[in-house]
């Protein structure tokens, strides 16, 4: 610790944060763990609720992870069975473990053009939600690249049958607060939004909020807040606080800074798109299905054309100091933000152009990716194959067993496999495969994926 | 009614510009931030990184946003 030079200068720098981080011991600006009475804090959830137009709001300074946990804890009974979109984010799987729920998944359209998966479609949910009895359906909306599927006929359906829906709306907290983007599942009725407002508004990073539209969700909630230290009890003002101002920012400037900021991100899309190599999409998909809405803000660029791989191509923009949210064989995603000015995007038109030209005479990689097999049946729910005892098999001797890891495949961005399920010789045929491709295999114990856990029964 | 604050005001934060020798300047290269006790490789890339991912505090960038740490971030 003592090699570092600017010590004085950096504790200057954190002053106005440390000035926010008071004790959570004085008692009279309220608590985290109560909703039922007149301090700063409760109001402030109140103030937060009604700018969403919700019941009732819950404001996480842990991330969005907690808030799927105890969103899925509070809506669906122990142990019940859950509908959930197979893209979903890995905090639905761990909520899935906490909770002991038995998921029932359904596929989102995958687009073999575009290399990616849309959103989900009302006859795939009709369908996975036919199958059975459903205590719950958990949703995630939009997608990473800002793709919105059937949300509103989904959580329309869902309610029409009196299962509430869950939304893992994480890149979706500004859609409430401008015309020009999505519907808001808040404002669709689902009953439960978690929201990352330090992805997407202006609040400090961890600080999330949880959107409650039916009151009989807000004490169960509680309940699991007070009894399974997910929250922490020095939670953190300087987020609270960060939270606060981000929403008011929203509720205040969201229509007339969002709508600047997609003007700008159109700009930036349509410069990109004349770069030799680069392709890249935007409204004009909307006819397909599982393509109903889209926030433009979200900029995905096609590189494929380059010669460069999308996790290539985002590693040389590092090393130019440029920093995209993500890539993947083939992509590269931008988020354009209010904070985005046009010399931002400027400098990135010029490296992104800068390095097209670099790649051109580089063979184009062409890598076939084919639709996933279908999902594989449950042995055992997540939490089972969470505790269970494993060993390592070669990835031959795996068919007929239950899995011990949850596999994705990036492209297409999916998980194959999930902890639990049967493995059949189909799937590791498709994981072999994809992986010889150059796809990279996210949860795979082995990085050579030649051997896999299996449950030890 | 949500407004509990005065309103915020657009105001325009000079962008940062680090001169030479400074940290974030470019005859620094990126890879030296690996190397950094973490504050100052944060700092590094605050003063000379342009980002297109999260977290959306920089959204706050342009404004007179007292969270964002004197328009540092």
């Amino acid at each position: 610790m003592s090699n570092n030079p600017l010590f004085g200068q950096e504790l200057e720098f954190l002053r106005p944060a440390l000035q926010l981080d008071q004790s959570t011991s004085v008692v009279e600006l309220g608590s985290l763990f109560e909703w039922q009475d007149d301090k700063p804090l409760q109001r402030l959830k109140r103030q937060l609720a009604d700018a969403y137009d919700v019941f009732w709001s819950f404001p996480s300074t842990n991330g969005t992870t907690i808030l799927n946990i105890l969103a899925m804890l509070s809506a669906c009974p122990t142990g019940g069975n859950i509908l959930v979109n197979r893209d979903a984010h890995s905090s639905v799987t761990a909520a899935m473990i906490h909770s002991g729920t038995r998921p029932t998944y359904f596929l989102p359209e995958y687009d073999s053009e575009l290399g990616l998966f849309l959103g989900p479609t009302l006859a795939s949910f009709k369908k996975a939600f036919s199958n059975g009895p459903i205590d719950c359906v958990f949703l995630t909306s939009p997608n990473y690249f800002g793709i919105v599927g059937d949300l509103a006929e989904i959580v329309c359906l869902a309610r029409e049958c009196e299962v509430p829906v869950i939304v893992d709306a994480a890149h979706g907290p500004h859609f409430h607060f401008c015309r020009a983007l999505p519907e808001a599942a808040e404002d669709l009725g689902a009953d439960l939004i978690s929201q990352s407002t330090h992805k997407v508004g202006s609040a400090l990073s961890q600080g999330s909020l949880l959107l409650i539209n039916n009151e009989k969700f807000v004490a169960p909630l509680y309940e699991h807040v007070n009894d399974l230290g997910f929250v922490s009890t020095s939670f953190s003002y300087p987020i609270l606080a960060s939270l606060e101002l981000g929403v008011q920012q929203l509720v205040e400037e969201g229509e007339t800074i969002w709508s600047r900021t997609i003007e700008r991100a159109e700009a930036f899309r349509q410069s990109a798109v004349r770069i030799p190599g680069i392709t890249s999409f935007g409204h004009e998909q909307a006819w397909k299905l599982g393509f109903k809405a889209f926030d433009p803000t979200r900029v995905t660029l096609d590189v494929s054309g380059t010669g460069f791989t999308g996790f290539e191509f985002q590693q040389q923009l590092n090393q130019q100091w440029i920093y995209p949210e993500m890539a993947t064989l083939k992509h590269v995603l931008f988020l354009i933000t209010p904070g985005t000015s046009d010399r931002d995007i400027f400098a990135l038109l010029q490296t992104v152009r800068r390095m097209a030209e670099s790649g051109i005479g580089k063979a184009v990689r062409k890598t076939l990716v084919p639709i996933p097999p279908r999902i594989p049946d449950m042995g055992v729910t997540p939490r089972v194959a969470k505790f269970a005892r494993k060993h390592v098999v070669s990835i031959w001797e795996a068919p007929g067993r239950l899995s011990g890891e949850t596999v994705s495949a990036y492209p297409p961005g999916v998980p194959i496999i999930v902890a639990g399920e049967i493995i059949s010789t189909e799937t590791i045929e498709y994981l072999r495969y994809v992986k010889d491709n150059g796809a990279h295999l996210k949860g795979a114990s082995d990085p050579n994926f030649q051997t896999l856990k299996v449950l030890s029964y | 009614m949500y407004i509990t604050y005065p309103v915020l005001a657009p105001v325009n934060t000079p962008e940062l510009e680090p001169e030479e020798g400074q940290i974030g300047h470019a005859t620094q290269s990126r890879s030296d931030t690996e190397k950094m006790p973490l504050t100052t490789a944060l700092l590094a890339i605050a003063a000379k990184g342009i980002s297109f991912a999260t977290p959306g505090h920089r959204c706050g960038r342009s404004y007179d946003f007292s969270l964002t740490l004197e328009g540092h971030v």
